[in-house]
């Protein structure tokens, strides 16, 4: 019964997109595509694929054309900060050398194990978003999903050549803290932690970050609860849009695509996993990342914390 | 009753109750052994904290010689009021006023996991999620599985939403009633809620009724 009502969803869909008027730009979706997609179209102009997994994985096995991209896509900031997004200008310089133009349509994989591998893409899309570039699209379950469909292989690295991509920087994509502090529990902003439970509890925490908790009033929604990694050995599939939409009212995102969300973890990766469902599957305009999150952010005593407790029964 | 009394346990015997005290599964099966007792009406229990990993820390004496108890007189006068049953849940779930607790992990509270045992995912209507775990120092500098101090535990019971209200009607339940026996424990021993029950089913019983309502991908509110 559960087959038919979801058949018949993608009916109406499939006849919805059928009438979509084009130039509206990137509909709620598209920067997700699947093996199939992606193997159809590995010779289609413009399309640059990056693999932003571990290079030891990507010198193994990658896919046909595929560009080793492994970073950095978090450095050091000024403030000695680990983790952030690294300068435009080393940045430009990184994407021209995988050989990304103005015009190019990016697919990023990842190992596609784990949720961890996938928010390296997840991170590398939002770096993109924050550079301007909207083109950009992740492979649902990256490399391992690439393999279970039995696609080909490569082996020998992919030389690109030099792109011309410049830069448009978006800074309404990035929350700094400055923000953060004039923003957290002001009720302007929802903050979503999108650590594990534990460590938004204040029960456990990674010994690089300072205190144990979250950041007061901020809403939990794990990014492990937004892929399918690991159920039935599956490659980290994200959840179908149905599924994260009631998770998204069931831990607190308010329907109004309109609202300002911040999300954070200890470093700002996990944290795109967020960006990205939120965003770019769910339709959510106004999200950005807090950069620096708890590695920035827990060390400052005179910040609030709050320990022993779910940040969604504060008021 | 037979068991307690090969046990050696006597209607005027002060039981103490420890297990191995280094992980949650161990805290839970005192704490449980406590509710069984409680249950069965004998009030005279107590639970060793950080169970035996904290006995051995300390240097205690210990051996290795297994006694023989002379068996017991135990007489159980069953206590209703700390046991849910099904028909009891299928009320409390519509009354709106039982503040059911969960204690077991959040991702199968969210939904997203479940035991393999369990039919369906999900918890149950009315539920606030207190895991276990959360409870115990269990592992934290390899402590032992020693309980919260009372200052974190009435803190923690605030952040997860319990009612304020001591009296208020609660009812505890995980898998299959361990996990519950800590949360029970907690909150009917330590913190001292005059109402609470754990409920003997627990989700191996309930998901298996089908017309039950489980709640899938949301984290449960407080009832009030």
């Amino acid at each position: 019964m559960n087959m038919t009502k979801k058949m018949r969803v993608y009916i109406v869909i499939a006849l919805v997109s059928m009438f979509a008027l084009p130039g509206l730009g990137l509909a709620a979706g598209d920067a997700l595509v699947s093996v199939g997609w992606l193997a159809g179209n590995l010779q289609k102009k413009d399309l640059v694929i990056l693999d932003v997994g571990a290079f030891t994985h990507y010198e193994k096995n990658h896919i046909p054309g595929a560009v080793k991209a492994f970073g950095p896509w978090q450095t050091m900031n000024d403030g000695f900060v680990g983790f952030m997004m690294p300068k435009t200008e080393d940045l430009v310089q990184m994407l021209r050398d995988y050989g990304v133009n103005n015009e190019s349509f990016v697919v990023v994989y990842d190992e596609g194990v784990t949720v961890k591998d996938t928010a390296k893409s997840a991170r590398a899309l939002w770096t993109l978003h924050a550079l301007g570039h909207d083109k950009v699209a992740i492979l649902d379950g990256g490399y391992a999903a690439w393999e279970r469909e039995n696609k080909p292989a490569a082996t020998v690295m992919t030389v690109p050549m030099a792109g011309n991509f410049t830069a448009d920087f978006k800074a309404d994509k990035v929350a700094t803290l400055a923000e953060v502090k004039s923003k957290v529990g002001s009720g302007k902003a929802l903050f979503l932690d999108t650590r594990i439970p534990e460590e938004h509890f204040g029960h456990e925490k990674v010994s690089h970050i300072k205190r144990f908790g979250h950041l007061p009033g901020a809403k939990l929604w794990p990014d492990k609860y937004m892929t399918n990694a690991g159920v039935d050995f599956a490659p980290s599939y994200f959840k179908d849009i149905y599924e994260l939409k009631d998770m998204a009212a069931g831990v607190g995102i308010p329907a109004d695509k309109n609202a300002e969300i911040i999300t954070y973890s200890n470093h700002g990766k996990s944290a795109a996993v967020g960006y990205f469902v939120l965003h770019d599957i769910l339709g959510y305009t106004n999200v950005k990342i807090y950069d620096g999150s708890l590695l920035e952010y827990a060390p400052l005593k005179d910040l609030a914390m709050d320990t022993n407790g779910w940040g969604f029964m504060s008021r | 009753m037979d068991l307690m009394r090969e046990l050696g346990i006597n209607k005027s015997s002060h039981v103490v109750i420890y297990d191995h005290g280094n992980a949650i599964s161990d805290a839970t099966k005192g704490a449980t052994a406590v509710w069984i007792l409680e249950t069965m009406g004998h009030k005279n229990v107590s639970y060793l904290d950080g169970g035996f990993t904290k006995w051995t820390f300390e240097g205690k004496v210990i051996d290795n010689v297994v006694p023989v108890p002379t068996p017991g007189d135990f007489e159980p006068k069953l206590d209703e009021s700390l046991r849910a049953h099904l028909e009891e849940v299928k009320a409390a779930v519509n009354d709106h006023k039982t503040q059911f607790v969960d204690s077991r992990t959040p991702e199968q509270h969210f939904g997203v996991d479940k035991r393999g045992d369990v039919e369906r995912y999900g918890h149950i209507p009315g539920s606030i999620s207190l895991p276990a775990n959360y409870l115990t120092n269990a592992g934290v500098n390899r402590a032992p599985a020693t309980i919260k101090s009372m200052e974190e535990l009435e803190q923690i019971m605030k952040g997860v939403g319990m009612p304020a209200d001591k009296s208020t009607p609660i009812i505890v339940y995980c898998n299959s009633c361990q996990f519950a026996g800590l949360n029970f424990f907690v909150l009917h021993d330590i913190l001292g809620y005059t109402n609470v029950k754990a409920y003997d089913g627990s989700m191996l019983e309930y998901a298996a009724v089908e017309d039950m309502p489980l709640v899938k991908f949301a984290w449960g509110r407080p009832v009030k």
